[in-house]
């Protein structure tokens, strides 16, 4: 993003003309999206003069100042800033004004009077911070605005700028935008430069190493003497650099910034005293430390392209970051001055591998114009002569001329016809071309265009197409039908989708509430329920410990919401959630898709008529089975207790189909219930998605009605207690004639009517033959058979 | 005979004081039975000149189906008081609700998205699905973003340790695996989730769900691209909208717009499009010189709070239970 004020804006469009609001909507249907913000400087903030200064008699933070604020008018103004001193101007703000929030009156601070306020760069609402009260330059004129000292508009724009437009990056280039969008284009002003380079010009070229024309095109280093960094930044300047969000440092670097907002050209400076000549381009070698700016080191590799000076040491990332010991400091005396083009592709692979936002780095990777780059040096040198006494002596370069930097492309008129859908007027598009710099030449049915030197963005046809749509907009399709297709394509998205929807409406109907959770965890909930920690799939840059790996499990994700939702005093929860878990196997990533289910609490709620029922390991398991079997499968779903993490491990078990887990049920284990606080028992479900789908049995076929009765016999059996139920009612079912179809287990009884080691369960029996009646001998056969087989697992008939 | 005339008004009289089916039973036989008055003229009958008898008979008979009337009338509404009483006793009080075992509800993502799904399969798109974790070829390179790109910032993408995976940044993924798996002409949609590196606060969420769409065939121009989005956004939320579309950039569409909608006297960005670049179809082998199309993804998140009024993203990933349950619709 860049943002810039308005006034500055103003001066390089020449527009007489010039509505805000109008320009504001221009740039947006140009593709530029912005934001306008106002900050509109009292008049009565004016400039003053700080005639006096003394201490307050009661307070030893706070000064007593005359001010002089013209036409013979002195305010006494109490003032808390440590750096205010007679002598020095100020921005003064009145009585009755108002900046930002705040409104000036007289106040009263230990006794004494204050009839306004001195101002600093921040209170003015220019810069988010500043350091205190803004010390102006001599020259300022006592009694004037503040904001007509400064050439401050009151608004300011910030223009969000796409990744493709590094020609838009600079007052300049969002000028040239504003141009052409008022068809205005020749009338775009560039400042005028009086430093003649050539004059200054070394015979003797730059030395570089080899690839380093891949990465650089037009390389200057101008030597400039006689500087007096001491000398102010002028206000005008300082101002404009703070509302675009650039800090202050030296007359020098503020110059610097000051062209490369102007122009888009970023520029670098040496302390000429610091590196020793002659300066070179080339490669860093690989392992090599270097110090920043800023104080953060960092090890380069071989692909960095750098400036060296002759003991060989890195005084510069090119196009990213100086270094600390060569830095301009108000000391400075002998500059280095940079002005370089280097590739958008160089810079960006940089900016990516160190990391650091520059503002430098930023626009190089966006690509700068490389046919500007000795403008901009002249254009920072007579800055530098004019504000900071400085004296040419000699450039040096490097400068490779078989660069070409402006393609040209071949545009077949039909490309509208084919991409927009509609055709445009050879004519139209030559006028609008013309007005964003591009050079064109007609024949019969193409255009010949060649794009400006500031357009690396520009390679395609379809290129042009934007162009010209951002000036004229998209078709109008009101007319326009769109055919209903059926294309060839077919995927199994839509199986997936039908298994989980039928899934969701069972739940949903058994009160289960759908839930997204993120998609990373605290990687100690994740370790809870897996049991090799190496499984678990790691992210390299998390936004903190709490997302620090990538969920395994949906059953953290559930837990928290619970512990949430019992926070707000809902103690009964069914939640449900369908997604990917991600875990590492060998060295694949996997992806598993899953719908987890957590049961806390009530299933059945509290009402008049009945008691409310609790939910428990059967409960899950019943939801869970049931919801098994309203799918239809290939193969037969089986239950086997089996101990997962995390559970209770009397309490879980898993459904299979063939030897696939396809479900995992069960009770979370205490500890974990203590964790996440649980006010009862939590029962925890998981379905293995793909594994439904590799057994669902997509064509089912209608089964013929059996319209012959069926017959129950019930049985009341004594059973050991380590025989289970499962193997009484798999024993039963094995043994099966065709016409047995079911066992029930209607009850469950252990107490002192049965021996000790021994259960008594109820089973009722289902015989359903498909064509014959069956007789009460044929099934008391069954069933004294059935028995036989059951007494082998000493079970025994309860009473018999 | 005059016995026999007082015997309905006397029959009246009785029956006026049974209240039960038993004792009617009983009037009953103490008038037609077998000792009743009428019995005995019955059996007198014989006894009466020849001349007189067929008349005196027929008067008996008369009269004896007069009182079986009154006693059925009698009886019918007996049963029906009978009714009402029973009905009135059995009258409950109906305001004492009996509350249904607890009803659940699809999260309003996965409602918008649904809503997205129909609208779309109506206009022929297929839905496919796309893996989360990606490399970075899928993610960016094969979508005309080079590795140095700044779209690839660490800043922005969530990438795996010691794996050479990311967190898909966009559903754009799955265009390149359609079509590196099918040939074109294509209509594909897929939904799905997306990750970007950004702290959660009321408008940013780490992760999100956005819906992919693309179109590959020989002629689908960006009026088609304008026209599908307008029928899409249309029907979405049922009224016409005022659209705008808006150059942006994408590094694998060319153009790129953003389609912004008026909500409340506000442009609102809904999704961003554009025509798909000729380098992403060559990239997985189809000739672009032949073959063009455009793609859309939008953002399922703002979409539905959009949709609902939600103000706060992260609502939807909290799972309070006070939120969820207002979904129950449908």
């Amino acid at each position: 993003m860049v943002q810039f004020n308005i006034a500055w804006l103003k001066e390089y469009t020449g527009l007489d003309n010039f509505v805000v609001d109008e320009v504001s909507e221009g740039l947006i249907t140009q593709g530029f999206e912005n934001e306008l913000h106002t900050n509109r400087l009292s008049d009565k903030i004016v400039v003053g003069y700080v005639a006096s200064c003394e201490p307050h008699p009661k307070s030893d933070k706070l000064s007593v100042c005359s001010v002089d604020i013209g036409s013979s008018n002195y305010l006494t103004i109490l003032c808390g800033c440590p750096s205010v001193k007679a002598g020095i101007k100020v921005a003064c703000a009145q009585v009755g004004c108002v900046l930002g929030e705040m409104e000036i009156t007289v106040r009263s601070i230990c006794g004494m009077d204050s009839h306004g306020m001195l101002c600093s760069q921040s209170e003015l609402g220019l810069a988010s911070t500043s350091p205190g009260i803004w010390h102006l330059n001599e020259d300022a004129t006592v009694g004037t605005q503040v904001s007509s000292w400064l050439q401050l508009d009151a608004t300011r724009l910030d223009v969000d700028v796409t990744m493709n437009r590094g020609d838009a990056m600079s007052v300049h280039g969002v000028a040239r935008e504003i141009m052409a969008g008022q068809n205005a284009a020749d009338k775009l002003c560039t400042p005028s430069t009086s430093f003649d380079l050539n004059r200054f010009m070394s015979k003797v070229a730059i030395p570089v190493t080899e690839g380093v024309k891949n990465a650089c095109s037009h390389f200057y280093l101008l030597e400039l003497d006689g500087l007096d960094l001491q000398r102010p930044t002028p206000d005008w300047i300082q101002a404009r650099l703070v509302e675009s969000g650039i800090g202050l440092h030296n007359i020098c670097v503020d110059i610097l910034h000051f062209v490369m907002l102007e122009q888009g050209q970023p520029f670098h400076a040496y302390d000429a005293d610091c590196v020793s000549m002659p300066m070179s381009l080339g490669f860093a070698e690989g392992g090599q430390q270097f110090f920043g700016l800023q104080g953060s080191e960092y090890t380069l590799d071989s692909r960095t392209l750098v400036v060296k000076d002759s003991t060989d040491s890195v005084k510069c990332i090119a196009g990213y970051m100086g270094d600390k010991s060569s830095s301009v400091t108000d000391k400075t005396t002998r500059i280095m001055l940079e002005a370089a083009y280097f590739t958008p592709e160089q810079i960006a692979y940089q900016c990516r591998r160190y990391k650091d936002h520059t503002q430098s780095g930023s626009r190089f990777e966006r690509g700068v114009d490389p046919l500007k780059t000795s403008y901009g040096l002249s254009r920072v040198c007579d800055l530098l002569i004019q504000y900071a006494n400085a004296k040419p002596v000699i450039c040096h370069a490097y400068l490779d001329n078989t660069t070409n930097h402006v393609d040209q492309i071949i545009f077949p008129m039909e490309t509208f016809d084919k991409v927009l859908g509609e055709p445009v007027e050879m004519n139209k598009l030559i006028q609008t071309l013309f007005q964003l710099g591009y050079r064109t030449k007609k024949d019969a049915n193409n255009v010949l265009i060649t794009r400006p030197s500031w357009r690396h963005d520009v390679t395609l046809p379809q290129h042009i197409v934007t162009e010209y749509v951002r000036f004229h907009g998209v078709p109008d399709v009101k007319d326009h039908s769109v055919p209903a297709v059926l294309s060839r394509f077919s995927g199994g998205a839509k199986r997936l989708d039908g298994i989980l929807d039928s899934m969701y409406r069972y739940l949903m109907a058994y009160g289960g509430f759908e839930v997204y959770h993120y998609n990373f965890l605290n990687k100690v909930d994740n370790k809870d329920f897996i049991e090799n920690e190496e499984a678990l799939l790691m992210l390299a840059n998390p936004l903190g410990a709490t997302f620090s790996s990538l969920r395994a499990t949906l059953f953290p994700g559930l837990l928290h919401a619970m512990s949430r939702n019992i926070a707000h005093g809902i103690n009964d929860t069914f939640l449900f959630e369908s997604g990917y878990c991600y875990r590492r196997s060998a060295d694949e990533v996997v992806q598993d898709r899953c719908l987890s289910f957590l049961l806390s609490g009530d299933v059945v709620p509290e009402r008049w008529r009945e008691k409310s029922m609790h939910s428990d390991f059967f409960t899950a398991q019943g939801l869970a089975m049931r919801l098994l079997q309203t799918m239809r499968f290939t193969h037969a779903i089986r239950w086997e207790p089996k101990v997962l993490p995390g559970f209770h491990p009397g309490q879980c078990g898993c459904f299979f189909i063939e030897n696939e887990i396809c479900a995992e049920v069960g009770t979370l284990h205490p500890h974990l219930a203590k964790k996440y606080h649980a006010q009862s028992d939590v029962q925890l479900v998981t379905f293995y998605v793909d594994k439904l789908i590799a057994f669902h049995n997509k064509h089912y076929t209608f089964q013929e009605i059996n319209r012959k009765p069926s017959m129950r016999r019930d049985l009341s059996l004594l059973l050991p207690k380590k025989v289970s139920y499962g193997l009484l009612y798999d024993k039963i079912l094995q043994f099966s004639p065709s016409c047995l179809k079911n066992v029930i287990l209607f009850d469950i009884y252990s107490g002192s009517q049965v021996p000790d080691d021994f259960y008594s369960l109820s089973v009722g029996i289902i015989f359903h033959h498909e064509s014959n009646s069956l007789t009460d001998e044929e099934v008391s056969g069954y069933m004294k058979a059935i028995l036989v087989e059951l007494e082998k697992l000493q079970i025994t008939v309860r009473g018999g | 005979m005059s016995d026999l005339t007082d015997l309905l008004t006397k029959l009246s009289k009785d029956l006026e004081k049974v209240t039960t089916i038993h004792d009617l039973d009983q009037v009953k036989s103490r008038y037609l039975g077998q000792n009743s008055l009428l019995r005995e003229q019955l059996v007198s009958l014989g006894k009466l000149p020849k001349d007189e008898r067929a008349q005196a008979g027929k008067s008996i008979n008369l009269l004896k189906s007069q009182i079986e009337k009154s006693v059925a009338n009698h009886k019918k509404l007996l049963m029906e008081r009978q009714e009402a009483e029973k009905l009135e006793k059995e009258a409950v009080d109906t305001s004492c609700f009996l509350p249904h075992s607890r009803q659940g509800a699809l999260h309003p993502l996965t409602k918008i998205k649904k809503r997205l799904q129909s609208i779309l399969e109506s206009l022929g798109f297929h839905m496919v699905e796309g893996d989360e974790i990606e490399t970075a070829y899928y993610n960016f390179t094969a979508l005309n973003t080079p590795d140095y790109h700044p779209a690839t910032t660490v800043q922005d993408t969530f990438y795996l340790q010691d794996v050479n995976h990311l967190l898909r940044s966009h559903t754009s993924c799955v265009q390149v695996r359609t079509m590196e798996k099918n040939d074109p002409p294509l209509r594909i949609f897929s939904p799905g989730r997306v990750f970007r590196a950004d702290t959660p606060d009321a408008t940013h969420s780490p992760c999100f769900v956005q819906c992919e769409g693309l179109v590959v065939d020989k002629k689908s121009t960006i009026r088609d691209l304008e026209a599908t989005l307008r029928i899409l956004l249309e029907s979405f939320f049922e009224r016409p909208l005022t659209m705008r579309f808006r150059p942006s950039y994408f590094p694998f569409t060319e153009p790129s717009f953003e389609c912004d909608i008026a909500f409340k006297g506000k442009w609102l960005e809904i999704l961003g499009c554009g025509m798909v670049h000729p380098n992403v179809l060559d990239n997985v082998g189809i000739d672009s010189s032949e073959w063009q199309g455009f793609a859309f993804g939008l953002g399922i998140d703002r979409l539905c709070m959009l949709y609902y009024g939600i103000d706060d993203i992260r609502l939807l990933y909290e799972s309070d239970v006070r939120f969820l349950s207002q979904f129950r619709d449908d």
